[in-house]
């Protein structure tokens, strides 16, 4: 096997540029709620066909010795990746910046298994507050849908771009707003003491 | 014979190399344990093809040092997998080359190690933390293969994420 040093100088060497991200084409699609429908609709476009057939080769049915592939993050079957993925269900953007990586990523967290919906669903009610634990909305094909159309990089009210990330308010507006619509908001449902 | 030398046995790994471990050491993966009760004991050699001879010591001096650790029940895996703090052992014993981190986590998959399994998978998830997708294809030396209009889609629905 070839040494460690002198792998990864190869992989880095045939690495392409990659960091073309022009921010001016950024810009555009600052406005947080702009074309919600049309991103929701257009959500199957980015997702690599083969999303709804991963692979789950279990490393026992691999011959390392024959097929001496350097292990590397984008190696590992899909069992693996997951796991990994799983540890990280308690940030949804973690799992949205997973996503924008490369295909299999992609591939993976946008599939249509229950395990992946999972991972979304836990996402989405362990971060954000009690009161936005809701259930998901009927127009919502799936969990991932739900956290890539509704995360925002600004709060739309206040415009703030403090600790993101959002269901299109920041958790103070959130708060606020949750008061003007119910004035019992906060009271942890005991409603009979009001 | 004395009863420590009774409870030995070998692994070899798939470059050919032997190694002759305790079965308390061998038995912290599940994979062993089960063939070492099934056949028991045996001087032949039990080959690992997945596993080679640098992964292999790296593996086994995981399970020397954790010989007397408890097996971890089976019901508490969803807390183990939330709490991804890393012991200072644990931690030092993964500063490794990013190439030997992944082929002892494909190893502990396979000998079926759960704690290991979970330490090294912690370590990866906490290597991707609050990075932006750019910075975990350079932490990891991942190749952007989405065609333009792939990315420019995904821009366009995770844009918040851009320039934090």
């Amino acid at each position: 096997m070839a040494s460690p040093e002198a792998s990864s100088e190869l992989s880095s060497e045939i690495l392409p540029e990659t960091s073309s991200l022009a921010a001016s084409d950024l810009n555009a699609w600052h406005s947080p709620i702009e074309s919600t429908g049309d991103r929701a609709l257009n959500l199957h476009t980015v997702i690599p066909s083969e999303s709804t057939s991963i692979s789950h080769t279990s490393p026992q049915f691999q011959d390392f010795s024959e097929n001496p592939v350097q292990a590397s993050f984008t190696t590992l079957p899909s069992e693996l990746l997951i796991k990994i993925f799983q540890i990280l269900d308690g940030r949804p953007e973690h799992l949205l910046n997973l996503t924008r990586v490369c295909r299999r990523f992609a591939s993976i967290l946008c599939s249509s298994m229950s395990i992946i919906e999972k991972l979304w669903e836990t996402a989405r009610i362990r971060y954000w507050p009690r009161h936005f634990s809701i259930e998901l909305p009927r127009d919502c094909e799936s969990e991932h849908q739900f956290c890539r159309t509704m995360l925002a990089e600004k709060c739309f009210f206040c415009q703030s771009e403090e600790n993101p990330p959002f269901i299109l308010a920041c958790q103070v507006c959130q708060i606020t707003r949750a008061q003007v619509l119910n004035p019992y908001y906060g009271i942890d449902d005991d409603y009979s003491e009001n | 014979m004395s009863a420590s030398e009774a409870k030995k046995i070998t692994l070899k790994s798939c470059d050919d190399i032997e190694f002759k471990v305790d079965i308390r050491v061998a038995s912290r993966s599940i994979l062993l344990k089960n063939m070492i009760e099934d056949v028991g004991e045996t001087d032949q050699s039990i080959p690992l093809p997945n596993v080679n001879e640098r992964v292999l010591k790296k593996v086994l001096e995981w399970c020397e040092h954790h010989k007397d650790d408890p097996q971890p029940a089976i019901e508490d895996s969803d807390t183990r997998r939330r709490n991804t703090e890393i012991d200072d052992w644990n931690k030092k014993f993964l500063e490794v080359e990013q190439d030997m981190l992944f082929e002892i986590i494909l190893a502990a998959n396979y000998l079926d190690i759960k704690q290991l399994l979970d330490i090294g998978c912690k370590t990866v998830a906490n290597m991707i933390k609050g990075k932006t997708p750019e910075q975990i294809r350079e932490t990891f030396n991942i190749q952007n293969d989405f065609t333009p209009e792939e990315e420019e889609q995904i821009r366009k629905e995770n844009e918040w994420a851009e320039d934090r």
